[in-house]
Order: structure tokens, then sequence, then C-alpha cells
């Protein structure tokens, strides 16, 4: 029951090359759910095709993948639906592994998909939150700089937080 | 031309966008935000929001403009999975493990005393981590539920400068009252130990006067103001006032309205808020509802049974409910409340999942984190799923003896400042 102006907006196709150079085609109404795509789109105007350099094509599918799930699910939004969307999200995020989980949000996070970055992050902090220091610094590779003492001191400070 | 402008403007726009994420290190609010308001792409959205089509402006500033943003592009290409975590995740962890964390490296332990991250924790994280309950008599303390990443230095509230009693909480801050005849109120965190003594009110607020603690955290409320909203139930007159204690205005005011309701004049305990309203269980199988913006107030009834029983008033999925055990019928079951009239909305069995050697009193607590509701069964605390009705126990011999009077304060492990410290903690801001 569309009218025509709206069929024409939801039907245009973008395509999007990802850094392996593999391209997606993708509705503009799904494309546009990453805050990065909807500025280019107003911003290039007529331009189809959209290079994205910092993304490999893995990731860019996973992400086009749920912004698909949600552009559908807004056009007729209702309480219902929000709870399909929520169960989906979960299910989406539920099996990933941690290499995956970190790529995509800093893919999501690049594009500027914020309720994609919300998710993944809330799933983030759920993984490390319990975490030691020791496994923290092996995860993401990062080495205490510390001055000899100051490592000390704070954790003197804060032993509580090591209980 | 004016084509052309547009289109920088558009660019110009993510170049603001990308301001913020993309400062390293030590991010200070204050500078970036002074950058962003003096930068010629700051006025220019500021123009366009204003209605001006076209902003006036040379085409060399353009260019110059052009070079900034490939260079804070290039910044958000370049960060790592270790940046981002940093800049997205820190947020939305619990205030022990971010404490933890502070140990990692430099850059987290700064960004993690930082008082923007402060702030924004205060925003982003609201998981419940926990309980504080206290017995009547007895000492403060913490159940968590997840010790790894949920906790607090001083469980008993020792770092206060006297004995108290734990009243309300909200959002990571307590409400404390003191012992004394003319007793007062604190407000702290248990997280970072910091506390304030709140002026004495103009009323005598007796044994029999309730509170709730509204604390709303959102992006603009910086210096983390609360309200601490108390009904005083006037002795010998079947009258309840309001008196509210403001931390923006550091003073207390008594509400207009009175209330003078016959169900409303004796109160189970201590209430809460949700959404700007102050929400009390009377003994007379009612709720007073009170909203301290326009000092209006109503009353709801409570389910039926509900008024010898250990029914709890808290809230789920953002809503007003109500939970009620059933214990003594033949099989028994949890019945929740919900929705502003308090409608039947799951009625959870808990049969086979208590096994026979567990018994004890069965009482829901104030403490609802998603579909999860917390529940004591003896000195057993239990998280009952509303949708799958399973009971499932978390930690065993929480409490010393029964929960008979013993008060539970559901509680969020949050870093918010408490508004206008007037005692900072040393330890954690060092």
């Amino acid at each position: 029951m569309s009218s025509s102006s709206t069929t024409t907006t939801t039907t245009r196709l973008l395509m999007l090359k990802a850094s392996d150079g593999v391209t997606f085609e993708v509705e503009e109404a799904v494309a546009t759910k990453l805050g990065a795509i909807n500025n280019m789109v107003e911003e290039e105007g007529s331009e189809d095709l959209i290079c994205l350099p910092n993304v490999n094509g893995k990731f860019l599918g996973m992400v086009l993948e749920w912004c698909k799930k949600h552009a559908n699910n807004n056009t007729n939004s209702d309480k219902g639906n929000d709870e399909v969307n929520k169960w989906w999200d979960k299910e989406f995020v539920m099996d990933l592994d941690q290499n995956t989980l970190y790529h995509l949000l800093m893919a999501a996070d690049y594009l500027s998909g914020t309720e994609l970055v919300d998710l993944l992050t809330e799933k983030v902090a759920s993984m490390i939150r319990g975490k030691k220091v020791e496994e923290i610094r092996e995860t993401f590779k990062i080495k205490s700089d510390f001055l000899p003492g100051q490592e000390e001191e704070i954790r003197k400070k804060n032993s509580w937080a090591f209980e | 031309m004016m084509i052309a402008e547009t289109k920088d403007l558009k660019a110009m726009d993510i170049v603001d966008d990308t301001l913020g994420d993309s400062e390293e290190d030590t991010f200070d609010f204050e500078d970036s935000q002074q950058e962003m308001t003096c930068s010629p792409c700051a006025n220019l959205k500021v123009k366009e929001d204003c209605g001006m089509l076209y902003p006036a402006i040379e085409v060399g500033q353009i260019l110059v403009e052009y070079s900034k943003i490939s260079k804070f592009k290039k910044h958000k290409e370049e960060m790592t999975i270790h940046d981002v975590v940093k800049e997205l995740v820190l947020r939305f962890l619990p205030a022990k493990t971010l404490c933890r964390f502070r140990l990692v490296c430099k850059e987290w332990n700064h960004w993690i005393t930082n008082p923007f991250l402060v702030h924004l924790h205060s925003f982003c994280f609201r998981d419940i981590s926990g309980l504080f309950c206290q017995a009547p008599k007895g000492k403060p303390h913490f159940i968590s539920l997840n010790p790894r990443a949920y906790g607090v230095p001083s469980p008993t509230l020792s770092f206060l400068p006297e004995n108290v009693t734990i009243r309300a909480a909200s959002n990571g801050l307590l409400c404390c009252q003191s012992h004394n005849i003319d007793p007062a109120y604190y407000i702290c965190n248990p997280a970072t130990k910091e506390w304030k003594l709140l002026r004495k009110p103009t009323y005598y607020h007796g044994p029999k006067s309730v509170v709730a603690l509204n604390f709303e955290p959102s992006m603009l409320n910086f210096k983390a103001n609360f309200e601490l909203i108390c009904a005083i139930p006037i002795p010998d007159n079947p009258v309840v006032y309001f008196e509210i204690y403001s931390s923006r205005s550091d003073s207390w005011r008594v509400a207009d309205t009175e209330c003078w309701e016959p169900k409303a004049l004796e109160f189970k305990g201590d209430g809460f808020l949700l959404k700007g309203v102050a929400f009390w269980e009377t003994c007379s199988g009612a709720v007073l509802a009170f909203d301290s913006t326009d000092e209006q107030y109503g009353m709801l009834p409570t389910p039926p049974s509900s008024e010898s029983s250990l029914g709890v008033l808290t809230e789920m999925h953002g809503e007003l409910c109500y939970i009620l055990p059933h214990e003594k019928a033949d099989e028994p079951r949890i019945d929740v409340y919900g929705g502003w009239n308090l409608s039947l909305k799951y009625k959870i069995p808990l049969d086979s999942e208590v096994p026979d050697h567990i018994t004890g009193e069965l009482r829901p607590l104030p403490c609802v984190d998603g579909d999860v509701l917390m529940v004591l069964l003896g000195t057993r605390l239990c998280a009952c799923n509303v949708k799958e009705g399973k009971l499932k126990t978390i930690k065993s011999n929480v409490l010393s003896s029964g929960a008979e009077n013993v008060k539970f304060l559901p509680y969020v492990n949050s870093l918010t400042p408490v508004g206008h410290q007037y005692v900072e903690s040393k330890d954690f801001y060092h």
C-alpha cells in the first residue's frame, strides 16, 4: 500500500565494495542504517558504488545481515517485532568467537552503526567484566607501561577490586 | 558551486562526530568542546541547524577543513581493537572491574579515572549488580550477583562517620540514615566511598516516615543531581506531608500537596522512583504514587491477598510491578503483576526446580534484572526467570539467620559521583 515515492526510495540499490574487493548489492534503506553510509549517500548524490577500504568482506557481510534484519523490522514496527528483534540480536551475538566479535565491533564502529555497536559492546562487556588484568593484557596485546612501584601502589589502593 | 558547498558541509558533520571518538590518551572534554565550537566546521553545523542555507565561507577554508577530515578519518581507521574497547566498552563495565582494569596500562588508568568517563559510566552502566541488605540492629552487608565483576570496597559502609540504616537506592547511590534521636540522612556511593551529609529537613522525620531516592543519570546531568523524596505521616492526624531535598539547590522544600487518603497513613517501608514518580506500598493494600515535579499524588490498589504476605513492589522492564509468592497453595508459585494497573502478567510455577531438602520461606526481592527475578528461599539467593519459570541457586547462605525483617535494596555498581562532592575519596581519585 506504499506510495510510489516510498517505493522508489526503498528499492534503490547500492553497491558496497569491501577492502578485499567483495561487493554487496543492498537496498539503500538497509545500508543507510549505517551512519557512515547514510552520510556518503547524501554526500555523493547519485553515486551507487561505495568503497569501504577498511572493512573486509566477511565482516561487512555480517554487518549488512544485521542491517537487513533491522531495516525490515522498522517498516512495520510493533511490540511483537521488538521482541523478535531482541531475540534475533541475542542469537546473532551468541556464538561469535572472540576474534570475529572484535573485528565486527571495529567494523560497526567504523561504519557508525550505532545500534549494532551498542549490541556488540554489551556482549564484549559481559565477556570481559570478570577477567583478570593479565587476561585483558593478553587478549588485547597490551604491555604494562607503569614505572616500577606504580603498579603495586594502584593494586594496594584498590585491593578490594582484586579479591 | 552551491552544490559543492553542501557536499562539504556533510563531510564536515562527520568530523564533528569523530572528533570526540578519536581523541586519544587523556581525553579532555572541555578542550575538545572548545575545539568544536571554535572550529569553522562546528559553526557551519550551527548555522545549518539555524536554517541558513549556505553559510558564507571561503573555498580555501574548506580545503583546510578537508585536510583536517582526512587526519581524523585516518585516525579512526587506524584504531586498534584495544582503542575500540577502551573508547566504547569500558563505560559499560561495573565499578569493581574498572578499578581492577586501572592496572592494565597507563592509558586505561588515565581514562578510568577521568571525570568524563565517570560521567559516561553513571549514564551507561545500569546493570543490577547485587543487593545491599541489613537486618534490624545489624550492619549493612552486600550480596554480589557476580563477585568477580560487582563489588564495593566497604560492604558495611564503614567509611561513613557513624552507624547507619540503609534506606533507599537509585542508580548507584544509596540513602542511609544515622541512628541518633535526630537522625541525619547520608547519600553515598559505596563503590567510590564518596558521601554527603544532607542538611536538616524542616519537619521531624519520625520512624514512620518513608523515603525514595531519585537519581536519574542522563547525558546532561553532569553534576549528578538527585532528589530525596520523603513522605511524612503526622502523628495523631490522618495526613501525610511530603518534603523533598534537592541537591541542585542543596535545600529542602515542603510540598504544597497534602495527602489525606485513609489508606496511605502507614507504610510497609521505603519506596523507589520510576520515571520521576515515587512509589510506596501502604499497610492497607494500596500504593501511594507521588510526582515531585507537579506535586500530585495518586493511589493504586495492590493485587488481592497481598496485605499480609511477602509481596514486593518493584520495577520490571521499566514498569511498575508487584511480585507475590503463593507458598502455601497446592502448587507453590510466584505471580507477577505489572503495568500501571498492576494486572497479572506471569504465573511462575515452582515445582520441580526446588530440591526437596531446601526449605524455608520464599521471599521475592526488589531486584529484577530483565526477565530474571531474585528471590530468597530460606537463606538461599535464587534467580527465577519469569519466562522459563525456573529457579536457579546463585548463592547459598547469604544471610546468617532468616530473612524476616531484613531490608533489601537493589544496587547498581556505578562510579556515579555524589553531587557537589563534600568529601572526595582519596583512594579512588588518587
